[in-house]
């Protein structure tokens, strides 16, 4: 089990994360962290309710996450916990699979 | 179009792709056939709607990947009205993707605009609820028989083997009950899924003792 708090100090030890948004499967936004992270997390939660919402059509196992790329390079991950959605805006020069398997399995653990 | 998808399908970890526009559907597509159009439809209307939100959110996000244990799904934007929609093997190089979609994004683009008096692809119609439980049967008595058959077609066709079983037996259940004696022509409902037709008789063979 692993606490919000234990997944904001994770993200503050990686370089290259410029906001981070925390929201529960019912949309509230349990933690925010940078500017204008309250409209990643309504954007993160929209797009993994979305991409949940193929699951009936697609027989596939998962998502467990969505890497989003903006015209600046500049991406978002949204990781699909059991109870949680995150959101993290990083640098284009940073690797999203670096931040993934960093945050993946803490996100799996949140319990709220 | 067509030609542009077949030749996006020649990079390595791209099983198909589609072409969606808001107008049209899907305008032209080499997915697997286990997604029937009105499924390719539906899936590429639920992503295209994730680009709608860029300017109440005040993002430009143009493409984005989704990650499954079976595939990994890619979505780039063509332009407001569009996108292509990217299946990979689940490991494919996402990196050597983009290169090849950047490669031949205008000259979709190009076609998109011409096309946009051209129909869409015919809608098949969908097909009847079977008589019997999907998931029950699948979970039933015959359900180690199922498993070794999908492991079977999966050496032929990849991860879309587990939907390609379930719409196979979806198909099966509305010709008969479900037998050990009608696996035979489960197999062959099956073996439909595979294009190349030497595969097709490796599946069989590979089922002979089982079936």
């Amino acid at each position: 089990m692993s606490t919000l708090q234990e997944l904001k100090n994770l993200t503050d030890s990686l370089t290259g994360i410029q906001k981070l948004v925390i929201v529960a499967r019912d949309g509230t936004v349990l933690l925010n962290d940078g500017e204008l992270s309250k409209t990643l997390g309504d954007y993160v939660a929209y797009a993994a309710v979305m991409v949940e919402q193929l699951k009936p059509y697609l027989g596939f196992t998962g998502p467990y996450h969505l890497i989003m790329e903006q015209t600046s390079g500049d991406r978002i991950l949204t990781l699909l916990g059991e109870q949680v959605i995150v959101g993290v805006d990083i640098n284009a020069n940073v690797s999203p699979a670096i931040i993934l398997e960093q945050m993946s399995p803490i996100v799996d653990q949140i319990t709220i | 179009m067509q030609k542009i998808l077949d030749e996006l399908k020649t990079t390595p970890g791209v099983l198909g792709s589609a072409v969606y526009t808001n107008k049209h559907g899907i305008l032209a597509t080499n997915l697997p056939e286990i997604f029937k159009a009105d499924i390719q439809k539906r899936v590429a209307s639920i992503l295209h709607r994730i680009f709608k939100l860029n300017e109440t959110v005040k993002l430009d996000v143009n493409s984005f990947e989704i990650q499954y244990d079976e595939a990994l799904l890619l979505i780039r934007k063509l332009c407001n009205t569009s996108s292509l929609i990217i299946l990979c093997e689940p490991d494919a190089k996402v990196h050597l993707i983009n290169m090849s979609v950047s490669m031949l994004a205008t000259d979709l683009l190009e076609l998109i605009e011409d096309c946009e008096q051209a129909p869409a692809l015919p809608e098949k119609t969908p097909a009847k609820q079977p008589p019997a439980d999907l998931e029950s049967v699948l979970t039933g008595p015959l359900a180690d028989k199922f498993s070794v058959m999908k492991r079977a077609l999966a050496k032929h066709i990849g991860p879309v083997a587990n939907k390609a079983l379930k719409t196979s037996v979806k198909q099966w259940l509305e010709q008969g009950e479900p037998s050990v004696t009608r696996l035979a022509q489960l197999a062959e409902i099956m073996r439909m899924e595979i294009d190349n037709p030497a595969s097709q008789s490796g599946f069989l063979d590979e089922l002979k003792g089982v079936i």
